[in-house]
């Protein structure tokens, strides 16, 4: 019929096959990987914006002015500003996972360690040195444009 | 989800973190201590490596990165202009938004609860902003 009216209509042409790239993740594990890597900036956001929810507690608890309290973030937020991309420069051939992975169980290992002291000064190290060590997730996160390509 | 969605998904765990987080730790401080915000941190922090290690392949290699790549993006004006322009926002931003709590505290008497609620939305009006950009 389709050919006595010289319309195609019955047969459609079919559909475009869909690119099939070689070593593709299937999309649930890459959706769970954005959702995980998600959690990972919102904890190292957090690490670094964690004293602006607590400056008045901060303050008290280590005897110092807001002035000084502040400077944690200002310290930090330095330190990530010069960090960022040279941290990104120098970790560029590291795999993407165990960097990730050991910087967040480096975060972790500050974090704690942060909360067992009650020191201005010890806390303003712990700072700076965990912020440069959160110099690493956001550019390495980046890595999701290729998470599709594993070994690529 | 096309690409700048995605990499929108991902970055919004700043948002998340502001709007969501920051209250908490506003909360938890209160009642806790701020020993216990760190606490906290640090175990969130142990999940969530526990979960990259789950969650990602193995072997992923992010694009390489050369002292030459930071050449170019300083020579591209269209980038450095851009640069620019975040570089005033956030620390216009993020100026007032340290000192917030005190600040609201001083001239209003806020407490806790209401920096909390204060932050809150705050950062959910841009971040609503952000993702209704995303999606057209």
């Amino acid at each position: 019929m389709a050919q006595i009216m010289g319309v195609h209509y019955l047969k459609p042409s079919p559909p475009a096959p869909k690119a099939v790239i070689p070593g593709r993740v299937n999309s649930r594990a890459k959706i769970l990987s954005r959702i995980v890597l998600m959690l990972g900036n919102v904890v190292t956001g957090l690490s670094i914006l964690g004293p602006a929810g607590m400056l008045a507690e901060l303050a008290n608890g280590l005897q110092v002015g807001i002035h000084d309290t502040g400077l944690l973030v200002t310290y930090g937020a330095t330190v990530l500003c010069i960090g960022s991309p040279v941290m990104a420069w120098l970790t560029t051939r590291i795999d993407r996972r165990a960097l990730l992975v050991a910087t967040l169980a480096v975060l972790a290992a500050g974090q704690a360690a942060s909360a067992l002291t009650s020191n201005y000064g010890v806390i303003l190290l712990l700072r700076i040195r965990n912020a440069g060590d959160r110099c690493d997730p956001t550019p390495a996160g980046r890595c999701d444009g290729c998470a599709g390509r594993p070994g690529s | 989800m096309n690409g700048r969605a995605r990499s929108l998904s991902y970055f919004s765990g700043w948002s998340i973190a502001i709007a969501g987080g920051l209250p908490l730790v506003t909360l938890i401080a209160t009642h806790f201590g701020w020993q216990a915000v760190y606490g906290t941190l640090a175990a969130v922090a142990a999940i969530v490596a526990a979960l990259l290690f789950a969650a990602l392949p193995k072997g992923l290699q992010g694009h390489p990165l050369s002292p030459q790549s930071f050449v170019t993006v300083a020579h591209s004006k269209r980038i450095m202009l851009i640069l620019l322009l975040t570089l005033l926002q956030t620390s216009g931003q993020f100026t007032v938004f340290i000192y917030l709590a005190p600040l609201l505290h001083v001239f209003t008497g806020a407490g806790p609860a209401i920096v909390g609620a204060f932050l809150r939305s705050t950062v959910w009006s841009a971040s609503s902003a952000m993702w209704s950009r995303a999606a057209s």
